[in-house]
Formats: structure tokens, C-alpha cells, sequence
């Protein structure tokens, strides 16, 4: 019917990608729905969804950072983001520091954080961190983005469910991952100490509050005891 | 509002769009969504008819031109019709006529009762749909 309609050409394309898994068709359709409205950021986050899944990542990259400037406010493209970091950059340079080649973690680092530097946006706080760091840790750092993206996705919205969910999960893996290097291991001890610590303290709170009103019942029992005798060892009254 | 919005003008292909996807996202009652999203489809059919008769004139640009806000909020509601069928109902084939038609190259692949193999096999032979067809939902 309309064949410029840049949101029916983006939801066929999204159809023959996760129905069909054509994804020669779907890039096709992508490539006409963006030629169609080049700022549709839906339709790029799509689009750098399925050219992640066919390991295609700079692109992918490209494409999210992009509608990052054209549509900041997108939450789902700000969790799909996120989990591209997490996902892709995140393995991509855990690998590299696993082989210990500091060096090229230093250059990805920077790399990193080059892409970030844009007129409009000024680059998340982690990543002017990571510039700082004497012992860079990539995976650490993409893990950092990804968790600043979502806070971000939160703050502009933070009753979309959609971005609640998958902030959730991440935060699991966050931790899983977090808790891998020693300064995270303390980290992650200092705050499970003090956890245990509030829930000591909540317990003794508990009981003393439990104690007083053990107290409490104990003196009301007695007293209306004591009126109890009193009462009947009055003499009984008859009105005639 | 989306009710007094249709009491007001019945045939208003976006509020049934609108309310068909409110009905489907936010109120997941399904069934509803279904049936604006079909009252809708009669308006798009119509829509798409006067398309068709305005392009065998050879004036198929200038109508588009003249009614392209109608036609873009038709193909609207045929993609997201489309969307409810994979999503809602797992018909596949069906959803996928409805993103064809959305995007204007239905007669390129063939109509719903024909396969989707067989008349990708024949693009050669474009079918045009018939005036039963053209009428509205099964």
C-alpha cells in the first residue's frame, strides 16, 4: 500500500528476521526503511540487533551510536545497547584480558571511549574513568557502560517494564561478572558485611521491641487482675 | 475517548489502529483488538481499492500525494495487524500477507489462499486480488 512507510518496511523486516531468519531480506527492508526515514531510531535499534546476531559488530555499533544521537530517550534501544555492550564488548574484551595483552586493552580502551566523544552528548562518567585507569579492564569497563545505559534508560522512563526486566538480569550477570576481579571481590565483601551487619541489627530490634511489649502485656495482665480481686471482694448490691 | 473518537467518525482508519493496539498493549484484551483491527482492514481494503483504480488511470502518484495520510495510516494498521497475527495468534503466513500488502507489493507475491512458496516461484505472473477479496477479512 505504501511502500515509504518506514515503520511497515521495519516491522516486515523485523518479521522476516526473527520468523523466517532471512536475514539477506531483512537487511534489504531495513536498508529501505531507513533510506525512507533515516531517523527512526526503532528501526536502527532492529537493525543492529540483527546485524549483531550475524556477528557483523562494528556496524552494529555504528548503527546504535547513531540513533543515540538521534533519539537519546529511546529506552529499548538504550537496553538493547546495553546488552551489546554487555554481550558483545563485554566477552570480546574479557577475552582480550584473559591472554593478558594489556596493551591491546589499552588501545580498545581508548578506542572505546573515542567513539563516545561526541559534540552533542558528553561520554558517560565511565568512560572518562576508564581513560584514567592504570590497569585498564575492558570487560570491567563495557560492564560499567552497559549499567550506566541502563540507569540512563531508567531515568528517562522508569516505569517501562521492558527495561526493568532486563536491567534486573544484567544486574545479576553485573555482579557475576564484577565479583570475577579482587577489587570487586572486597567490594563485593564490604557490602554483604554490611548487609549481614543491618540485618543483625534489625533482628536485635525486633526482639527488643518483642521484649517491651512482653513487658507491656505482663503489667496490663497484672492490673486488671488487681481490679478483678478488688471488684469481687466488694459486697454485692441488690436494687429493689 | 477512543470510543467517543469512533462514535464520532466510525471509519477513522488511525483510531481504529490506535485503539486496536491500545486493546492489544495495554489491555490485552485480544479479541477486542482483533475486531477493531478488522474493521480497520474493510476501511484499508477500500483505501487500497481507490489506490488500485486511481493507478489503472495512471494517476496513482497524485492520489497518493492527495490521500497519503490516509494511506500511510492504513499501511499503519496493516503492518501492526500483521505484528498481532505472528504475535498474538502464530499465524505466520497470514501475518506475513499483511506486512506484503502494507508495504504495497502484494501483488507481487499473490493472494492469502495461495502459498507463499508457490508464488514467490511465479513473480513473473503478478495475481491481482479479486473484488471478493478486495471486500474485507475472511
Amino acid at each position: 500500500m505504501s511502500p515509504q512507510h518506514a515503520g511497515a518496511l521495519g516491522n516486515y523486516a523485523k518479521f522476516k528476521m526473527d520468523a523466517r531468519h532471512d536475514f539477506i531480506s531483512a537487511e534489504e527492508l531495513f536498508q529501505r526503511a531507513l533510506e525512507a526515514d533515516p531517523e527512526h531510531s526503532g528501526n536502527m535499534t532492529s537493525y543492529a540487533r540483527m546485524l549483531k546476531k550475524m556477528g557483523r559488530f562494528e556496524q552494529a555499533e555504528g548503527i546504535y551510536k547513531r540513533a543515540m544521537e538521534v533519539d537519546p530517550d529511546n529506552v529499548i534501544m538504550l537496553c538493547n545497547y546495553a546488552n551489546f555492550q554487555k554481550k558483545v564488548r563485554g566477552d570480546m574484551e574479557k577475552a582480550k584480558v584473559r591472554r593478558s595483552d594489556e596493551f591491546t586493552a589499552t588501545i580498545l580502551t581508548r578506542r572505546m571511549s573515542r567513539a563516545w566523544t561526541s559534540e552533542q552528548d558528553a561520554p558517560p562518567s565511565s568512560i572518562t574513568k576508564i581513560n584514567h585507569h592504570h590497569h585498564p579492564n575492558p570487560f570491567r569497563d563495557s560492564l560499567r557502560l552497559s549499567k550506566e545505559l541502563y540507569e540512563m534508560g531508567l531515568e528517562k522512563n522508569p516505569d517501562a517494564e521492558y527495561l526493568k526486566k532486563n536491567f534486573g538480569i544484567f544486574m545479576r550477570d553485573y555482579e557475576k561478572g564484577l565479583s570475577r576481579t579482587g577489587s570487586f571481590k572486597m567490594a563485593k565483601k564490604r557490602e554483604e558485611e554490611e548487609a549481614r551487619k543491618a540485618k543483625r541489627e534489625m533482628e536485635a530490634e525486633e526482639e527488643r521491641k518483642r521484649e517491651e511489649e512482653k513487658k507491656r502485656r505482663e503489667v496490663r495482665l497484672k492490673r486488671i487482675d488487681s481490679n478483678s480481686s478488688s471488684n469481687s471482694n466488694m459486697p454485692h448490691t441488690h436494687n429493689v | 475517548m477512543y470510543e467517543k473518537s469512533l462514535e464520532l467518525e466510525s471509519e477513522n482508519i488511525r483510531t481504529l489502529c490506535n485503539f486496536g493496539l491500545f486493546c492489544y498493549k495495554a489491555l490485552k484484551k485480544m479479541d477486542d483488538a482483533e475486531a477493531l483491527f478488522k474493521r480497520g482492514l474493510v476501511v484499508a481494503d477500500l483505501i487500497a481499492y481507490d489506490l488500485e483504480e486511481a493507478e489503472e488511470d495512471g494517476e496513482r502518484e497524485e492520489h497518493f500525494k492527495k490521500n497519503r495520510v490516509k494511506v500511510n495510516a492504513a499501511a499503519g494498521l496493516l503492518s501492526n495487524y500483521g505484528n498481532f497475527l505472528k504475535s498474538v495468534r502464530g499465524f505466520a503466513s497470514e501475518s506475513e500477507n499483511m506486512h506484503i500488502k502494507a508495504i504495497g507489493e502484494w501483488k507481487f507475491v499473490g493472494r492469502a489462499s495461495t502459498s507463499f512458496t508457490n508464488s514467490v516461484a511465479s513473480p513473473s505472473a503478478p495475481v491481482r486480488l479479486e473484488p471478493s477479496a478486495r471486500r474485507g477479512p475472511r
